[in-house]
């Protein structure tokens, strides 16, 4: 594979082969449009919040000192959100709660090729 | 109480952990320098903003986040009324950590919440507070110490290059060194440039900036 632009991920190979609890996931830019969707999710309201989020995501990093995030989760009651940062878009995968998200996620990264 | 946060802090990978409450008011700390129960609640408040944008999504509130950065880790856990921040280093076991706050959630359900008089968020005096650690003595200041204000200038003069990153940028250099500004010695001097001036991201700017330190000494002798 040669250095320059980032390959796009399968969306569908990260839903079938990757983690159960994955539901669906989308692609978006980041001014939150939509660019695909699988499996079940509401693309639009999601990467919406998702694109807003990024940029406060992205201040309390820094504010941290921890430089740019790379990906992060947000689990909420009934479910959690993994959202994987690529060079001019994100993927958003949604799936149930699951006992430890952080390694859920890394998977999810390693798995999106970021 | 007040080792609450004993066994997170010294969970391998971790290098601040912090318990606010729901009002954001910072109830305890082990934090390690340049970090502060301010700093971390200045982020805390800015996560809040992400969390109401999440809870649109779905029934309820954000029970866990976390956010893998290119130096570390940010873990925030809410249980009950307390929020649980930690913050490691990028390379960290998270079974481990996952054992350590869960440790603190049950000191917390045990115990009540922790008296949030030793790390009030604004007092700068309390910045250093930690549950569990002393307070640190008052260094001992070299007597090769760097002229504070020489040092202040340097600050001053990195902020015109990296913006308003530049002081906690400044501060996470002189503490890997193991110096504060008054603390900072004359034999540090260069390695503390050579770190600062890595850390600007372009190679012409960190030229400029070795060339104003360089007319600045010059000027003002260290």
């Amino acid at each position: 594979m040669t250095a320059g632009k980032p390959t796009r991920p399968n969306l569908s190979q990260i839903l079938l082969g990757n983690n159960a609890s994955i539901q669906g996931l989308a692609r978006a830019d980041w001014k939150g449009s939509v660019l695909e969707v699988a499996g079940k999710l509401d693309g639009e309201t999601v990467c919406a919040v998702v694109a807003m989020a990024a940029q406060n995501v992205s201040a309390a990093a820094g504010q941290a000192g921890l430089e740019a995030p790379k990906a992060w989760h947000v689990s909420l009651n009934s479910s959690t959100f993994y959202i994987v940062h690529r060079q001019d878009e994100f993927l958003v995968m949604a799936g149930n709660t699951v006992r430890n998200p952080t390694s859920v996620l890394r998977m999810l990264t390693k798995s999106c090729g970021a | 109480m007040d080792d609450v946060l004993d066994s997170l802090s010294h969970t391998e990978g971790v290098f601040g952990a912090a318990v606010f409450d729901t009002h954001g008011a910072c109830l305890a700390s082990q934090l390690r320098p340049p970090f502060d129960p301010v700093l971390l609640g200045a982020v805390v408040k800015q996560l809040a903003t992400v969390f109401d944008a999440f809870a649109s999504l779905d029934d309820g509130e954000v029970a866990t986040f976390s956010a893998d950065c290119d130096e570390g880790c940010i873990v925030v856990r809410h249980v009950d009324d307390y929020c649980i921040v930690v913050l490691t280093y990028p390379a960290f076991n998270m079974n481990m950590l996952n054992v350590a706050i869960n440790v603190v959630v049950r000191s917390l359900g045990r115990d009540g919440a922790p008296s949030a008089a030793p790390a009030a968020p604004t007092p700068p005096a309390a910045t250093s507070s930690s549950v569990g650690v002393p307070p640190p003595a008052t260094p001992v200041v070299p007597a090769d110490a760097v002229d504070r204000t020489v040092v202040q200038q340097f600050l001053t003069i990195y902020t015109d290059f990296l913006g308003p990153a530049a002081k906690l940028v400044f501060k996470q250099e002189l503490a890997t060194l193991g110096a504060t500004s008054r603390t900072l010695r004359r034999s540090q001097l260069s390695d503390l440039m050579m770190r600062l001036t890595a850390r600007i991201p372009v190679p012409q700017r960190q030229r400029e900036f070795t060339a104003a330190i360089r007319d600045y000494q010059q000027r003002a002798p260290t």
